[in-house]
Order: structure tokens, then C-alpha cells, then sequence
């Protein structure tokens, strides 16, 4: 298993935001985490990497207790891209050399450098590697976050709403690069996301959480109407067109707040 | 300027190669500014009200004894210039440390109170603890020399605390409260007119000397320290400096947020506070020895930023590099000027400065 997840906690402020959170992820498999604005989604992410420290629980990849590793070592197995990033004046290449940073002890090696360069002409970068990060349109600003986070070399990639902000064209780009990275290089993704149609589109398997609770998880079949409504308060139909699974939201106010 | 926009990698794989290109011109621009500041350098050791030919000085920095001339360069010339090479040094690596901790364009030690917390503390070691004769250390005599080390300590050490009462106060603001970068330089603002309030408070018990010892500090002023003073300021910018170089990696990941910082395993809290520390130690001891020197701090790592880009690796050299030169500039500019050298350089870093702060302003609000 490459990443096992049991009762997991997390309180801000003595306010729980995560209960009881399990969870088992297996290599190549890409796992959406569904549920409304304040869901705990976000939290659920940065606890997974220690960003914050969760409260009681385990948490392993690949049998290793994630709780008792270094900083370093969990960057090199974990690959994270935040929602909200600050504005970065580096260059791209400087900005990507920087997931080369768990590695570096004083200088960057040629090593890390091939990796740079590798990177950034999968993702197409390479035209613009010595642009400032600042410069570049938000489609591109998410790629170079990518980018980083697989310059990582990590086993689990961690993305906190990597959709955001972007237009149609450059949603699928983005998460077709995740999904080329996740199969192609044989790692795992955890994806927090708004769009269910992107996330039935890319992922394997969901995790729907409802007030720091895990309401549902489990493979494309575990997302159904009633979970969706008792999840979003939303009524939809679930659909295929041309092969892709489709939700479209019924009635807007089904008595509750729309979120999501 | 380089232009590094326009550097692209080549057909076969020669990425790697035009990113090291780039970064070797990089560093042979560093050189070149180096070498600019030797120039200005001996250029200020020459110019002056009393007449140094190019020989007499060479002659002088080698060791020979050249009379009057030599007495000329060692002690009034050489000790003002290395003065302000290392002032403007330890301010700009404290302006680029305190820019990215906080990730506020805005941030100086100026701006944020912290030189001003600096003066009042010194200015209280002078008139509470009677350490006012470091400032006359010209004129002092090898008889009062453990004094002046003595008061040297003390000037030296409230600086300190004040320099921190401000740091503190800043970084509770920024991480507890969570103010905006503009916000930070609002009360950054209150501060230094509280600390200045107080200084003019103590001014208020102080005798007539105290006094005239604590008003140049309005001004700041490269013109009175002493070789010891400068001993302690260059030691302090050294070992501060070799901090940030040691953590180059870490300021730029932090500069590109603080969750990435952390994703990629950076220690933020700790880096934060201990790089505030050591940020506020160099500002604390410049302000002891040369009074609040307007602007420095922010004009440096902006004008460094411009040239090599935000890469922590050459932004720390380049903005030291900077800082030493215009702080020189202005000091040698503002001598050559008003010819008698009592123009006090911080005038000038003001003009300078106070600009380059309203334009950051207001692109500040256009975004």
C-alpha cells in the first residue's frame, strides 16, 4: 500500500476540523477528495505531509511512519502544490530547481539541473525557463508549481485545488500532466478538487468528506446521487456523454447553501 | 540590467547550458561591481578639502608613513569609507532578510521601526548609563580606552534591544495578527515615532553634551566611528551575512510562499525568527554607531533585485555589493558637495529613498 491513512485528527483551536479520517491508496492510483468550502479538505492535505500535525492517528507510506520523519525526507517522498501561492519573482528554472531542495546540501548538482531540464520540456516550459515566475499566465503559473512538485521526485503527489483560476483548456492540460505523471512515472495522487466532472474524469478513487468526516470513499461507484446530495446538498444525475462520466446539479437550492 | 528574458534554451538540450551562461555573467557583473566600489573607494580617500596626491595615498596604504597625509587617511579618510562600506552592507543584507521573512517589498529596517528602536535604545545606554563618550572617539586618548570599550558594550547591547523590542513587536503583528505587508509598515510607522518620542524624552533629561550626541542621530552619519566601532559592525556583517548565505536555499523557497516553503521541508517558524534576530542585530549595530540611516535597507535589495533577479543565491551578494556602494555614493557625493563634510549621508539615502518607497507604494495598490 503506498499510502494508509488511520484516525487521523486535526483540531484548530480546540474546534475539531478532521475526525477519524482512514484512508488506503495504492501506487498509480489517483484519489479526489470531494466535499463543500470548509469541508476540511485543505487541512486534510496539509496533514498528510505534516504541513500541520494532526492529533492522534497514523499516517505511512510505503509501511513508514510519516509522523516520525524529517522534513527533508518527507519532501522527497511527497510532492506538494498548495491552493493559494504567493507571487513568485524567481525564474521558472530557478523556481523549479527549488523541488530540487530536499536533495541539496550546498550547491545544485548537475544532477539536479538534468532534472530541471527534464521536467520542464515534458511540461512543455522549457520556451520560457528563464522568465520570471511572476510574468507568466496562470495556466503556466500552475505548471510551473507542478513542475516543482515532480522535480520532488515524490512517490504521492498532494494537490490542493490545482484547477482553479484556470480556463477550460488549461484544466484538462493540468490534469492531464498529473495523470500522465501519476501513470507514467508510477506514483500516487491525492487531489482536492471543486469540479466533480474533472474529478470523475481523472480519478480513481474518492474520498467525500462532510464536516472533518469521511461520508463516503471507494471507486467510481462509491459517487452517487445520494451521496452527492447528502455531501453538497445539491440534487444531480449522473450521465455519460461520449464516454465521459458527467454530473449535472439538478435544482440550486435544495434548502441548503450551494457550495462546490 | 541582464536580460534574462531573452536567453532561451537552445535546440538540443542546451538549457542547462544557458542557465549556467546566465548565471556565470552573473557573477562576473558582481566583479564588475566590486571593482566599482574599489574605484569609488580610492576616489573618496583622494578627494577632500585636504589635497592627497594618487602616490601619497598608495604609499600610505602600504604601510608607509607619510606624515600629515598619512594621518589624514588613516584616521579621518579610511575609517569614514570603511564605515559606510560596512553600514551599507550590514543594512541591505538586513533589507533583503526582513523583505523576504515577511514577504513585504516594503519591509526595511527603516521602514519597520527597527532602526528607530535602535537609536532610542542607544540613546538611553548614553544618557542613563552615561556612555556618552563613544561618540567622541576621535579625540580619545589610549587612558579612556577601557571605558569606551566598556561603552561600547552598553551602546552597543541596548541598541540591540531596542532593535528587538521593534523585531518582536513587527513579527507578533505579521504571524499572530496577520496584517497586510501595508498594515506591517503602518505600524512600522507608530513605532518609530514612538521610539522617536522617546528619544526626544531622554533628550529632555540629558545635559548639553548628551544632547549633541543624541541629535545626529536624526541624520545618519558614517563620519565618527572609530576603527574598534568598525571592527565590531564588519564581525557582526560577516557572521550575519554568512547566516543567510547558509540558508540562501531556504529564503527562496520562503520567498515563494509559505506553504511551498514547507512542502519542500523549510523550518519556516524557526528560519523566521532566528533570520529576524540576526536581521535585526546588524541594523541595531549600524544604528548604534551611525545613527538611523534613512532607506538604505530598502533601497539596496530593490535596486539588486533589478540587476540579478530574486534568486536568494546572487541577491545576498548583490544587495551587500549595492548597499556599500550607494551608501559610499552618498556619503562621498554629500562631502565632495557641501565640501565642509558635515552633511550628515542619511539627508541623502532620504532623497533617495523616500521615492523609490511611494513608487512601491503605489504599485503596491495597483495589483
Amino acid at each position: 500500500m503506498m499510502l494508509s491513512i488511520a484516525g487521523l485528527q486535526f483540531n484548530y483551536n480546540s474546534h475539531a476540523v478532521l475526525r477519524d479520517i482512514h484512508l488506503e491508496l495504492k501506487q498509480g492510483q489517483i484519489l479526489a477528495v470531494l466535499g463543500v468550502n470548509g469541508a476540511g479538505k485543505s487541512t486534510f492535505l496539509k496533514c498528510i505531509n505534516r504541513i500541520l500535525r494532526g492529533k492522534g492517528g497514523s499516517i505511512r507510506l510505503h509501511g513508514e511512519d510519516v509522523l516520525s520523519m524529517k522534513g527533508d525526507e518527507i519532501a522527497r517522498h511527497m510532492g506538494y502544490v498548495p491552493q493559494r501561492y504567493g507571487e513568485e519573482e524567481l525564474a521558472v528554472f530557478d523556481a523549479v530547481l527549488l523541488g530540487r531542495k530536499p536533495y541539496i546540501k550546498w550547491k545544485a548538482e548537475e544532477r539536479d539541473l538534468q532534472i530541471v531540464e527534464t521536467t520542464l520540456k515534458q511540461m512543455a516550459l522549457d520556451s520560457i525557463a528563464m522568465r520570471p515566475v511572476s510574468t507568466l499566465s496562470g495556466g503556466e503559473m500552475q505548471k510551473v508549481i507542478l513542475a516543482r512538485a515532480l522535480a520532488q521526485e515524490p512517490d504521492l503527489l498532494l494537490l490542493d485545488e490545482p484547477t482553479s483560476n484556470l480556463d477550460l483548456k488549461n484544466q484538462l492540460e493540468v490534469m492531464g500532466l498529473v495523470h500522465t505523471a501519476v501513470k507514467g512515472r508510477g506514483l500516487s495522487a491525492v487531489i482536492c478538487l471543486h469540479d466533480i466532472n474533472l474529478a470523475l474524469r481523472y480519478a480513481d478513487r474518492f474520498l467525500m468528506l462532510k464536516d472533518g468526516r469521511v461520508h463516503t470513499q471507494g471507486d467510481r461507484t462509491a459517487v452517487t446521487p445520494e451521496a452527492i446530495h447528502q455531501v453538497y446538498g445539491v440534487r444531480v444525475v449522473l450521465g455519460e456523454v461520449q464516454g465521459y462520466p458527467i454530473v449535472v446539479a439538478l435544482n440550486g437550492n435544495g434548502g441548503k447553501p450551494v457550495n462546490g | 540590467m541582464i536580460a534574462a528574458e531573452h536567453i532561451k534554451g537552445g535546440p538540443q538540450g542546451g538549457l542547462i547550458a544557458s542557465y549556467k551562461g546566465l548565471l556565470r555573467q552573473k557573477v562576473i557583473f558582481f566583479f564588475v561591481l566590486l571593482a566599482l566600489l574599489g574605484v569609488l573607494a580610492i576616489y573618496a580617500i583622494a578627494a577632500g578639502t585636504y589635497d592627497l596626491s594618487p602616490l601619497k595615498i598608495i604609499r600610505a596604504l602600504l604601510g608607509y608613513k607619510e606624515g600629515a597625509a598619512g594621518v589624514v587617511i588613516w584616521n579621518i579618510r579610511m575609517p569614514r569609507i570603511a564605515a559606510a562600506i560596512v553600514a551599507g552592507w550590514g543594512l541591505a543584507i538586513s533589507g533583503v532578510a526582513v523583505q523576504c521573512l515577511l514577504k513585504n517589498p516594503l519591509a526595511s529596517p527603516f521602514t519597520l521601526g527597527i532602526s528607530h528602536g535602535a537609536a532610542f535604545g542607544a540613546a538611553l545606554a548614553i544618557v542613563v548609563l552615561g556612555a556618552g563618550a563613544i561618540q567622541s572617539s576621535v579625540l580619545r586618548t589610549t587612558a579612556s580606552s577601557l571605558v569606551f570599550l566598556e561603552n561600547l558594550f552598553s551602546v552597543t547591547f541596548f541598541a540591540f534591544l531596542g532593535a528587538m523590542v521593534a523585531t518582536l513587536v513587527i513579527l507578533a503583528l505579521s504571524r499572530v495578527k496577520r496584517l497586510s505587508p501595508g498594515s506591517i509598515i503602518l505600524a512600522g510607522v507608530a513605532l518609530s515615532s514612538l521610539f522617536v518620542s522617546g528619544t526626544i524624552l531622554i533628550q529632555y533629561f540629558a545635559t548639553e553634551v548628551e544632547i549633541a550626541t543624541i541629535v545626529f542621530w536624526t541624520f545618519g552619519d558614517v563620519s565618527r566611528s572609530s576603527w574598534q566601532e568598525i571592527g565590531v559592525m564588519t564581525a557582526a556583517s560577516v557572521i550575519v551575512t554568512f547566516y543567510f548565505v547558509l540558508n540562501r536555499w531556504n529564503l527562496n523557497a520562503l520567498s515563494s510562499g509559505e506553504d511551498v516553503a514547507k512542502g519542500i521541508g523549510v523550518e519556516v517558524e524557526k528560519i523566521r525568527l532566528w533570520g529576524m534576530l540576526m536581521a535585526a542585530l546588524v541594523a541595531a549595530l549600524v544604528t548604534a554607531f551611525h545613527g538611523v540611516i534613512a532607506f538604505l535597507g530598502l533601497l539596496a535589495p530593490h535596486i539588486a533585485r533589478r540587476m540579478v533577479g530574486a534568486d536568494h543565491r546572487l541577491l545576498i551578494p548583490y544587495a551587500c555589493i549595492v548597499g556599500a556602494l550607494l551608501l559610499l555614493l552618498a556619503d562621498t557625493v554629500g562631502r565632495i558637495l557641501i565640501g565642509s563634510g558635515t552633511l550628515p549621508v542619511g539627508v541623502l539615502t532620504s532623497f533617495m529613498g523616500a521615492p523609490l518607497f511611494l513608487y512601491l507604494l503605489v504599485r503596491g495598490e495597483g495589483k
